[in-house]
């Protein structure tokens, strides 16, 4: 949707040149909240205008959606494109709906549908149009005027969104509020958005892709998670802060601590061979599958022991304690499902198909695990359990 | 006792005796009072628009480029720092002669400062942040122009137009000087012949002209001002 190739700008000051930002490529897909984040002059804003050209780059170009952007009128593209500052900006002279309406009506939209528009969208954070269209901004709170903004930038229904610091002057609890709201505006309007921010805790709530940069180059670009779990140096894991970096049971998934890849059997399979098949392995338990090889149930050794097998069918005899959770479910969700007599989890992919196992020894190695910091996925599923 | 008594009583007859004779001559001349007064708002309005037209873009320009801005605001310094007497009669010597005419150039030069000094400030003054949204949302240099600065800097323009109003109907009066007419006529007349009823003939007019302007302009401004600002002002 977007793309920055080769993005540099070196600025001039007094005759010295400054590289601010230095051949700085990105893709930015339909929908996908990016997040730049570094430490103060490591070029984002920078970064950011060059986009809407408020910057012009020293050399590179940027494409939005297969368009080079220099081949369009920057006065056109800059109202397709949201624009949102931490300062907010707000035209004093004119009232909240003017504020808002100001993109259509550059863009001559019908008078009726602008006003329209413009209560729908206060309406979308909860702003009573009947109370507030009419007001003008010094009437407003900063969290007010910042939600104005923020509809400001979208009454032109751009794509693609910017937005520099957007909260950075907000107290905590009401920056705290925007920031949902714009989680979810963004997810349920399915815009592209731009973010650039100082606070790596805003940035982990929001990003779907964090870009942290450093002296005008992007030192890693990640999902959040991605970027917690595998910091690429000790710039991003010092940014992060170790106390980020701990991996904490609300946000790992079930998937890092698990025994991976269960045996597995046809749900057809004879008890011989099961037996046989678990020995071989040393395993304690197999994971039945269907022709689809998606999950249906839990064998245990101690099942077929006591059970038998003969002449019933490999479901019938699997355990009732065993439940197959998804690869994403936290290690807090698992963890209080085997505290409440669940005994062994499957975790299986999005076709349901198993892809790992989590009993209760393993679900406390991996919480002890992620205490010392040292994961090991490599466990091998030997261990007993009654 | 006695003495301050008629002391006190003297004194107060002979601010009667002035007040008495000022109305006497205002009555009798007082087709020639309407005619200084209009020819005195000639001498400010003439001035004063022309200033406007000019300062206006020039204060703009100054805000947009260094090399408009050093030279026009120091010309325009230059202008005021000069005495006003001073200003009126370096018109003879530069050829102009006297009269209306030299003193209409006068008076605009002494007009220029305050209404290119508010636009200036005016338009400078208009948030960073609120000019870089507007560029930012698509709008081009003019609409920024007129639809942002100017309608924000508004009220600050008129309050230099105000100034420079009520500056110059107290200026013009020396005018006469140079011949230029106006209420001074009456001043420097009464100056002349130690006839302070004549002096109060020219300076009350000019006094009251200048009060109602700086009221009606007042009120002007604040009509102008959007009232978004206002609100943003006063809170
Ligand atoms: N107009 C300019 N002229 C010269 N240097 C500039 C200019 N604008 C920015 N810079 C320099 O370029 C670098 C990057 O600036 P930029 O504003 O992009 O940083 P930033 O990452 O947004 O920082 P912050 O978090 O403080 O907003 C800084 O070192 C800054 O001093
Ligand atoms: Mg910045």
């Amino acid at each position: 949707m977007l793309r920055l190739k080769n993005l540099t700008k070196v600025y001039q000051t007094d005759g010295e040149p400054f590289l601010a930002v230095d051949d700085l490529s990105l893709d930015v897909d339909q929908g996908e909240f990016v997040v730049l984040i570094g430490a103060s002059g490591c070029g984002k804003t920078t970064t950011l205008k060059m986009i809407n050209h408020l910057i012009e780059p020293t050399s590179g170009e940027i494409w939005i959606n297969d368009v080079p952007t220099k081949d369009t009128n920057v006065v056109q593209l800059r109202r397709e494109i949201g624009y949102v500052i931490q300062d907010v900006g707000l035209f004093p002279h004119m009232t909240i709906a003017a504020n808002i309406e100001i993109v259509p009506k550059l863009k001559n939209m019908d008078k009726h549908k602008r006003r329209e528009r413009t209560r729908e969208l206060l309406e979308l954070v909860n702003l009573d149009p009947a109370i507030y269209e009419d007001r003008y901004p010094a009437e407003l709170s900063g969290g007010q005027q910042q939600r104005v903004g923020v509809l400001r930038a979208l009454a032109g229904d751009p794509d693609l969104i910017l937005m520099d610091e957007p909260f950075g002057a907000l107290d905590p609890i009401t920056r705290d509020q925007l920031q949902d709201e714009m989680k979810d505006l963004q997810q349920s309007l399915a815009k592209t958005i731009v973010f650039v921010t100082h606070d790596i805790d805003e940035a982990i709530k929001l990003a779907d892709t964090i870009v942290l940069m450093k002296d005008g180059v992007i030192v890693q670009a990640a999902s959040p998670q991605e970027m917690l779990k595998n910091p690429a140096n000790d710039y991003v894991r010092e940014f992060l802060g170790e106390e980020r970096l701990v991996p904490n049971a609300d946000v790992t998934p079930v998937s890092d601590i698990m025994l991976t890849e269960p045996l597995t059997i046809s749900q057809e399979a004879e008890a011989a061979e099961v037996v046989s098949k678990m020995q071989k392995r040393g395993s304690d338990y197999a994971v039945i599958v269907d022709s689809s090889r998606r999950f249906g149930g839990i064998v245990t050794a101690h099942d077929i022991q006591r059970k038998g097998v003969k002449g019933k069918a490999l479901p019938q005899v699997s355990d009732r304690r065993a439940q197959a959770v998804v690869d994403t479910t936290t290690i807090r969700d698992a963890a209080s499902k085997l505290a409440n007599g669940t005994r062994l989890l499957c975790v299986v992919d999005r076709k349901q198909r198993p892809i790992g196992l989590v009993s209760r020894t393993a679900l406390l190695r991996g919480i002890v695990d992620l205490w010392d910091g040292s994961k090991n996925n490599d466990n091998p599923v030997n261990e007993t359990w009654s | 006792m006695d003495q301050k008594i008629t002391t006190i009583q003297l004194t107060k007859l002979g601010v009667d005796t002035v007040f008495m004779s000022f109305l006497e001559v205002l009555i009798d001349r007082r087709i020639d009072v309407l005619f200084a007064i209009q020819e005195h708002l000639v001498l400010v309005f003439t001035p004063v628009l022309l200033a406007a037209v000019i300062s206006i873009p020039l204060g703009i320009l100054a805000t947009r480029y260094r090399w408009v801005e050093v030279p026009v605001m120091n010309i325009a310094n230059i202008f005021q720092t000069i005495p006003s007497l001073a200003l009126l009669a370096l018109m003879i010597p530069l050829g102009l002669g006297i009269g209306q005419k030299p003193a209409l150039v006068a008076l605009f030069l002494y007009a220029l400062l305050p209404i290119l000094r508010n636009t200036y400030i005016g338009i400078r003054n208009v948030d960073e942040s609120v000019k870089e949204a507007a560029k930012g949302m698509g709008m081009t240099y003019f609409q920024i122009l007129y639809m942002v600065e100017l309608p924000i800097a508004l009220s600050v323009i008129m309050g230099g137009i105000r100034t420079a109003t009520v500056i110059i109907i107290g200026t013009a009066t020396l005018a006469a000087m140079i011949g230029g007419g106006g209420l001074g006529d009456f001043i420097v007349t009464g100056l002349g012949m130690v006839r302070n009823e004549l002096i109060l003939l020219g300076a009350i007019p000019a006094a009251v002209l200048a009060l109602i302007a700086e009221f009606a302009l007042g009120r002007l401004e604040r009509i102008l001002t959007p009232r978004g600002l206002r609100i943003a002002r006063d809170s």
